[in-house]
């Protein structure tokens, strides 16, 4: 019998042994830097930064992009004209943008001021529009007539309500020459799901909330200087100067922004941005130097440990 | 300090009282002679063993909490003097094949304070007190014949320093009348409700156990368990002080100490203790005092412990005295042996503490003998509290349990002695020199991975939230969230929790044997080398500015983002892509961070990176999104079609990356810390086995051929 528990005992034991899990002795990789194991992978690193960021500077040196900025030379009300200059021949779709300088659309309070449901096409009363705050009713909103002409009661729940509602962008822009595409600038998502429009939509909305612009509008940007479709041109611009007429409706100096229209051509890479592509490369040639710094530094170590064993054969003799 | 006790029953080479002759065994002596069966007889009478009978056997098997309680019955057994059985109330005995039947009337159970039992036992209407104890509580309750007690203290002397553990035993006879007086105080005191009880019935078994006629002596070999030894040595060389607590007497203390290392052949003891019967109450200090300069002049260290009776001198001293640590030199052959009663003049007195442990801090070892259960917790309570030193305690006995309660760890023996340490303790090992593994291995291992969990697990979380801050700056302060409610709800307990769970509990340096095998990397720990306040801040500092780089690189590089169709993006695109950015930064940083990446590690950092994924995907598909965060609807889609975001999931994290992968690099190169050279040495004797290997055949043909040549 307790030859028995014995052998049982070994055998538990043995079992536990080969248990590397349970013996934390599982096989592993433990890796120790040695000068030539970091310096293969800075110089890895290196290249691997270097060639993203000659691509990426490839493929945003394609993009064309003019801005203009007229805020400061188109009075508020008014229609301007203007004559841009195209430096090279741009090939269609040509975006065209309007940009705000240091508008908050990201700030909490404008960004809760939204009802979805009536976004939706719902009709609330003004009793459960509390989510529009500050904005509700159309004495709020400063709006006297709905986008079909009908005059709107001033105690009447705005439709849409909310601060990001009021502060729709307006300008309108045309261009000499050239037609701008202002269909399907926004989300297919938004268009299909997010909003939509009551019955009655022309007597009591101040806008239609199926407008693409304001769809646009509604979807929120991260920055304070942002970027925003208005349409697009769907014909070749060859090189040389366009004109352009601005209606200039919306009113930026009350806090200090500014207006700005881009044109703008389109690559896989997206727009025209160089932050990624000179990251890349700083960041490659950061790679280049630390491997280097790594080979002068084990050139002096080694030499340090020459003259160190020099030092103790003459001690020792 | 280990307890294997086992019977080593030796019967001196007795001048006097008794002349045993050394012609006849033991158990012929005995039956010869009146006063040794008297002795043995005492010893199968005064104990608190329990009798047990094996029930397939029918063999008699002795219990008790004390081992050496256990031996001395045995002892006696081996004589002809048998102890057959115990009652509540009676013990059988049995004397050459004739049975005696004792009544035991009252008991005085064994105490760590009064260092001794006894016990009242009656036959034949006689009633004889039996009392054994440690010699310096027994000497003055026993009425000496002339010149006995000096022998006695000689042969005492002797077992001691042989490393012997001695008890004293004396017995009186009392009358009936005495008895019935005695039972009738016990019994009222213990059925009254006074506070202080105890301390009642202490003077009362006090007053009884006087002028005792002396029956014998013994002395125990406490056996070291295996390897004690060299567990100890090897814990000196990882730096750690290893002091001895011990209720020994000190001869006894002294000789345990040579034989397991503590006292090594090149180190001196120097004993502090102060002779009690010369000096009064108030002289003690400046005794110790003296005793004290004078282990600093014979070292040669400039310092001098000043006695100090004026209050105001103290306060200036004790203003002057910020740690307790100045000085962290060691002299290597310095060991202080100090004993129990200066060592109850020393604590409570906060001056004098400093001075001892200053004194004390300076010796590689320390051995207090004759220590109370309660002083050997005051001084574990003053390393660990007023030296700030990280203590350990570990013992098997009960009187250790107040010790192992006050260390930072405490570890019980499961030995001879009862359970009370072990349920006391934090860990229980079944023998001491699994202590080594626990501390080299378990200790270093556990010691190095919750340094680095807590510096990764701090750092996750603050780039996380240094990315919000940032965003903040660029929100007017609004309080907007800047990532979805649910990305960062289940960051920590779904998305990076499992890799860093995995790596940590897995994590090591080196392997176990190595670790056990080089003390000197347990000092790694006590240098700081795996956590300090620069290693914490130099994490928060990274984590700082990865949260910067994945902010503005996300913001500026995907600034007005546009597809082939030339939409906008908004707000929670950017943020989103933050986030799988900073998913794949901490696993990164992590797979940098470990130095032990195996299969389970790599498993689960990719399965954790892919877990996020799916569960993202799932999160934007446009229902799912409507039910829980309607702001991720489609973004991770639109985030995989786009070439300038996949190549930015990859792109900030290494950019992000490179100063750790710098720093570590060049710190590990260029200025590496011990365990860091360490771990290098032992790659290097790896690679040198290697090399061994792949050459070795050939040696052992060559050494073949030499053989069979007869040469060599």
């Amino acid at each position: 019998m307790e030859n028995d528990e014995l052998l049982k005992a070994k055998e538990k034991k043995k079992r536990l042994e080969g248990n590397r899990f349970k013996q934390q002795t599982l096989p592993a990789w433990r890796p120790v830097p040695t000068i030539v194991s970091s310096m293969i992978t800075f110089l890895v690193f290196g290249v691997i930064f270097l060639t993203f960021g000659i691509v990426l500077i490839e493929f945003t040196k394609d993009i064309v992009e003019v801005e203009y900025r007229y805020d400061n030379n188109c009075a508020v009300g008014s229609s301007c004209t203007h004559t841009l200059n195209i430096p090279e021949d741009m090939e269609q779709p040509i975006m065209v943008y309007y940009k705000i300088d240091n508008f908050f659309q990201n700030h909490r309070r404008y960004l809760k001021s939204i009802n979805y449901s009536q976004l939706k096409g719902q009709n609330k009363g003004v009793g459960s529009l509390g989510s529009c705050d500050p904005i509700i009713t159309n004495k709020d909103l400063g709006r006297s007539t709905s986008y079909g002409g009908t005059p709107l009661d001033p105690d009447a729940p705005a439709n849409p309500c909310g601060l990001i509602a009021k502060t729709l962008f307006t300008d309108t822009y045309s261009i000499s020459d050239y037609s701008i595409d202002e269909t399907n600038i926004a989300w297919d998502s938004d268009v299909d799901d997010t909003f939509g429009q009551p019955a009655n939509a022309s007597n009591i909305q101040w806008v239609s909330s199926i407008d693409e612009h304001f769809i646009v509008w509604m979807r929120t940007a991260g920055m304070p200087n942002f970027r925003k479709l208005w349409g697009r041109i769907r014909t070749d611009i060859p090189k040389g100067s366009i004109a352009l007429t601005v209606n200039n409706n919306y009113d930026v100096s009350s806090f200090d922004g500014k207006k700005t229209f881009i044109l703008s051509t389109t690559n896989a890479f997206g727009g025209k941005n160089y932050l990624l592509a000179i990251c890349s490369l700083v960041a490659g040639s950061l790679c280049f130097i630390f491997a280097l710094a790594n080979y002068l530094g084990s050139w002096v170590l080694k030499n340090n440990k020459a003259a160190n064993e020099g030092n103790n054969n003459l001690h020792v003799d | 300090m280990a307890n294997n006790s086992e019977l080593n029953t030796r019967y001196h080479q007795y001048e006097s009282p008794l002349d045993l002759s050394p012609s006849l065994s033991l158990l012929a002596e005995r039956k010869e002679r009146k006063e040794l069966t008297d002795f043995f007889k005492f010893m199968t009478l005064c104990h608190a063993v329990m009798v047990d009978k094996d029930p397939a056997t029918g063999e008699i098997l002795y219990q008790s909490s004390s081992p050496d309680e256990t031996a001395l019955v045995e002892g006696a057994k081996e004589v002809g003097i048998v102890l057959k059985s115990r009652t509540k109330e009676t013990m059988t005995i049995e004397i050459d094949g004739n049975e005696e039947v004792y009544d035991l009337c009252i008991e005085f159970p064994f105490d760590s304070i009064r260092k001794r039992m006894s016990v009242v036992i009656h036959k034949n209407g006689i009633y004889y007190l039996l009392t054994k104890g440690a010699d310096n509580i027994m000497n003055p309750r026993i009425s000496w014949k002339e010149d006995e007690q000096e022998k006695v203290d000689f042969d005492l002397h002797q077992f001691a320093t042989e490393g012997l553990r001695t008890l004293v035993m004396a017995q009186k006879e009392i009358s009936k009348e005495t008895f019935e007086e005695l039972k009738g105080r016990i019994d009222e005191l213990e059925s009254s409700a006074l506070v202080n009880k105890d301390e009642m019935i202490f003077d009362l078994y006090d007053q009884y156990e006087r002028d005792l006629n002396f029956i014998g002596a013994s002395a125990i070999e406490d056996k070291l368990q295996e390897n004690v030894a060299e567990t100890i040595s090897v814990l000196m060389e990882a730096n750690i002080r290893v002091w001895v607590l011990t209720g020994d007497k000190q001869e006894t203390a002294i000789e345990i100490a040579k034989a397991c290392q503590l006292i090594q052949e090149d180190m001196e003891e120097e004993i502090l203790s102060i002779d009690f019967d010369h000096a009064k109450i108030k002289e003690h200090a400046i005794l110790i005092h003296d005793e004290m300069n004078k282990i600093y002049d014979k070292y040669g260290i400039k310092y001098t412990v000043e006695s100090l009776d004026d209050e105001k001198a103290k306060q200036l001293k004790k203003r002057k005295r910020i740690t307790f640590n100045e000085a962290k030199r060691v002299i290597s052959s310095l060991s202080i042996v100090i004993d129990g009663p200066t060592l109850g003049i020393i604590l409570g007195d906060e001056d004098m503490e400093f001075e001892f442990f200053k004194l004390a801090m300076l010796a590689r070892s320390v051995i207090c003998c004759r220590v109370s259960p309660k002083q050997k917790a005051s001084i574990v309570r003053l390393a660990r509290y007023k030296e700030k030193s990280i203590s350990l305690a570990i013992g098997d006995g009960a009187n250790d349990v107040p010790m192992i309660m006050q260390a930072n760890i405490g570890i019980g023996i499961r030995g001879k002695e009862g359970t009370q340490a072990v349920r006391a303790s934090d860990y229980a090992i079944s023998q001491f020199r699994f202590l080594k593994r626990l501390i080299l291995v378990h200790g270093r291992y556990g010691y190095r991975r919750i340094s680095s969990v807590i510096c990764y697990y701090f750092y996750k979380n603050i780039l996380l939230v240094f990315t919000e801050i940032y965003f903040a700056i660029f929100c007017g302060f609004s309080g907007q969230i800047y990532f979805a409610d649910w990305l960062p709800m289940l960051y920590n307990s779904l998305w990076t929790s499992f890799t860093c769970f995995f790596a940590y509990s897995l994590e090591r340096d080196v392997s176990s044997k190595k670790s056990e095998r080089s003390p000197h990397l347990y000092s790694a720990g006590q240098k700081r080398e795996y956590f300090s306040y620069l290693i914490f801040w130099k994490w928060i500092l990274l984590s700082i500015y990865h949260g910067f780089i994945v902010y503005f690189g996300c913001t500026y590089g995907f600034r007005y983002i546009v597809n082939l169709e030339g939409h906008t993006e908004t707000l929670w695109y950017v943020s989103s892509t933050a986030f799988t950015i900073i998913i794949h930064l901490v696993t990164m940083k992590l797979i940098i961070e470990i130095l032990f990446l195996n299969w389970i590690v790599i498993v689960a950092g990719v399965g954790s990176v892919l877990l996020y994924w799916v569960c993202a995907i799932v999160l934007n598909v446009s229902f799912v999104a409507q039910l829980f965060q309607p702001n991720l609807e489609g973004i991770y889609f639109r985030m995989l079609s786009s070439i300038p975001t996949l190549l930015s999931l990859f792109l900030i994290p290494l950019v992000a990356l490179l100063p750790d992968l710098t720093l570590k690099y060049f710190s590990q190169l260029y200025r590496p810390s011990s365990s860091d050279k360490e771990i290098m040495k032992i790659r290097e004797t790896n690679n040198l086995m290697k090399g061994l290997n792949s050459i070795a055949p050939k040696c052992r043909t060559l050494g073949s051929l030499y053989n069979s040549e007869g040469r060599f």
